[in-house]
């Protein structure tokens, strides 16, 4: 459900400028459409890590599957770099939940060495030379003109695939900036622990258990809020849809710096109030609600990060509960978190290209 | 005044070592030492784990937050007391269990009184009824139903009504309604189950008008509409108009201040709630929550008695 409602958010119009290209015309690309869809088996490769190590897809792949992450460039793409930082942070985690990880990108292995080396990266960075895996993968980055140095470089994107080879949910967003943070995916997977710092906030009719996502983000990351709510016992809060009455719902006060995404809703239940004969969509049971925002990464926001270490991010969960007799009424719950700000790694290879 | 209460016992005044552990976290609330208590409870249940009077000495936690005005803390003490006394009796009633009677009405009614402090009346009166019907006839029967007498206006004059604004006929001062029986109806335009009781009410009142029955409906402004969608204050009355149109057709005759201080004056934090008012302006009924006609005509009825009537019998 979630992951389904996550991939019609990625049908957008894609404008791209790239460093040191000649401004084009933007063109439409729609990246849910691209490359191997969920069910479908990827194509096998042999591709050199930056050591020499060749290795195919099912090298690649641990116990329960694998994460294949197409990046632009070690060299060049600071958000690429910096996503290449956090997956290395949770490297440990997947190995735990049995997933291999690989990174394939254009860059020459000279290139991919002298940043596995620089920021201690251990998964395999894979070297793609004339991108014929990105080709055949069906997600080069085809407002890129031939010829021009950044020719070769996919559309970002992670493809989760299963130990026989097919995709079981992928991750391709908008803005070439964005990427999924690890726990975000793995949030939208239903495969994520409840970390120690999460809150718990009991309130008369709920009792709830929230976090965000990440403890650590940098500009450009995907990540999430979470609430993980129990209504007490005869206890229900109404879901969207509900027409009449107060839907659960969270705000995020406005923050120059984060940009936000619609509130990712499980699917709720009916609740027949036979008196009136009404069916109304509520939740009951416990749900978790999921809050997507991504760190922004205009100008004005990077200018405004710079040497800024923590975030904290504050909104209201909005939400009207009843029983079979009353309703009580609408409660505002204030929340706050605070994350850590990881920098955009800007620095360039030092070997040539 | 509240923590004379709360505390009066014989393990405030005592002066010898303490016994026990319950003796212990009373000693240490009625020295008004809260974190003390709190070290003691949480020293003591390390080593002999959730035993009955560790829950009591929780529960006495919860009373002392309480007295303090932590309401958040006391709160968090009475939850906890009450969820460790239930999982402890399982299906047990809680009389052969004197500790664990303690300490679930002690905690029931902290929980109750934390409501109440917060200006949740019918919240706490509510969440008492609930409580009483589940130990009915047990041994905190009596001090869930003394918590609902305390919490409730019932036998209190009731409060003048905040009638600076209105929808429909212009409200009536209680003075002015003072000879009728008195229907005070709260309700909310997000409420489904004020949805139900409206009806009801009409059918009261056309049966019982001439009989000195009135019927005020006070709302209140919640900032939003449909959906939760955010609204502005006319946006707001206009669509609380059209949810009275719709579903409430009778209030087109009905006085409805509209007004969060009536809400207050009332305690009323759950819709609908249903106050009843004598012919003398005494509160003979507090009831948050929807009534069934039988229900509240069996309240009403006695009190539509004509006073000469009464006076005959």
């Amino acid at each position: 459900m979630i992951i389904s409602s996550m991939s019609c958010t990625l049908v957008f119009l894609l404008f791209l400028t790239l460093p040191g290209l000649a401004q084009q015309s933007p063109q439409k690309i729609d990246v849910a459409r691209l490359g191997p869809q969920p069910g479908q088996a990827v194509p096998d490769f042999r591709l050199q890590d930056a050591q020499g190590k060749v290795w195919t897809r099912d090298s690649i792949v641990g116990p329960r599957g694998a994460m294949l992450v197409f990046s632009r460039s070690v060299d060049w793409c600071p958000y690429c770099k910096t996503q290449m930082i956090e997956l290395q942070g949770r490297l440990g985690e997947l190995k735990e939940k049995g997933l291999g990880l690989a990174v394939i990108t254009y860059d020459s292995p000279a290139i991919m060495a002298d940043f596995s080396r620089r920021r201690g990266i251990t998964f395999p960075l894979l070297s793609d030379p004339g991108s014929l895996t990105i080709k055949a993968y069906g997600i080069l980055n085809t407002t890129v003109a031939a010829g021009t140095s950044n020719y070769g470089i996919p559309f970002p994107g992670t493809l989760l695939i299963d130990r026989s080879g097919k995709v079981t949910s992928r991750f391709f967003e908008e803005a070439y900036q964005e990427r999924n943070t690890v726990s975000t995916i793995m949030i939208a997977l239903g495969n994520a622990g409840t970390p120690a710092t999460a809150k718990r906030i009991e309130t008369d009719h709920l009792d709830i258990t929230t976090y965000a996502s990440d403890e650590v983000v940098a500009p450009g990351s995907l990540f999430s809020v979470v609430f993980d709510v129990k209504p007490g016992a005869g206890i229900h809060v109404y879901a969207p849809g509900a027409k009449d009455y107060r839907i659960i719902n969270l705000r995020i006060d406005a923050n120059p710096v984060l940009t936000t995404r619609a509130l990712q809703y499980p699917a709720s239940e009916i609740y027949h109030f036979k008196p009136l004969d009404e069916r109304v969509p509520v939740f009951q049971k416990p749900f978790r609600l999921v809050q997507g925002m991504a760190v922004s990464t205009s100008p004005a926001a990077r200018a405004a990060l710079k040497g800024v270490e923590t975030m904290t991010i504050t909104g209201t969960l909005d939400y009207q509960a009843c029983d079979d007799r009353l309703c009580f009424t609408p409660r505002s719950i204030p929340v706050s978190y605070t994350v850590k700000l990881r920098q955009l790694d800007t620095e360039r290879a030092t070997v040539p290209k | 005044m509240l923590f004379g209460v709360l505390l009066a016992g014989p393990a405030a005044s005592q002066t010898t070592a303490p016994t026990d552990v319950v003796s212990e976290v009373r000693s240490a609330i009625g020295a008004r030492d809260l974190d003390r208590a709190d070290a003691i409870f949480a020293k003591r249940r390390g080593e002999r784990g959730n035993v009955p009077e560790i829950i009591e000495a929780l529960s006495w936690l919860g009373r002392g937050a309480l007295a303090e005005g932590q309401l958040d803390r006391a709160d968090r003490y009475g939850r906890e007391a009450q969820q460790l006394a239930v999982t402890l009796l399982g299906s047990r009633a809680p009389d052969g269990e004197p500790r664990l009677a303690t300490a679930l009405g002690a905690a029931i009614e902290v929980q109750a009184n934390v409501r109440g402090q917060r200006g949740q009346r019918s919240d706490a009166v509510y969440f008492l009824q609930r409580q009483l019907e589940t130990y009915k006839d047990t041994a905190i029967h009596k001090r869930i139903q003394k918590n609902i007498n305390l919490l409730s206006l019932e036998g209190h004059p009731a409060p003048a009504l905040d009638r600076s604004e209105f929808i429909g006929h212009a409200p009536p001062t209680l003075d002015e309604l003072n000879g009728k029986v008195l229907v005070l109806f709260f309700w909310a335009h997000w409420c489904p189950d004020c949805k139900i009781q409206g009806p009801i009410l009409a059918d009261l009142l056309a049966t019982y008008r001439t009989q000195g029955l009135a019927v005020v409906a006070p709302t209140q402004r919640f900032g939003c509409v449909a959906g939760g969608t955010p609204a502005g204050p006319d946006e707001e009355i206009r669509y609380i108009l059209q949810i009275r149109d719709k579903y409430y057709g009778f209030l087109a005759d009905v006085p409805v201040p509209l007004s969060e201080a009536n809400h207050k004056l009332y305690g009323v934090s759950s819709t609908p709630t249903v106050v009843v008012v004598d012919r003398q302006g005494v509160v003979k009924l507090y009831h948050p929550g929807r009534m069934t006609k039988e229900e509240l005509e069996q309240q009403i009825r006695p009190l539509l008695i004509p006073l000469n009537a009464e006076a005959r019998d």
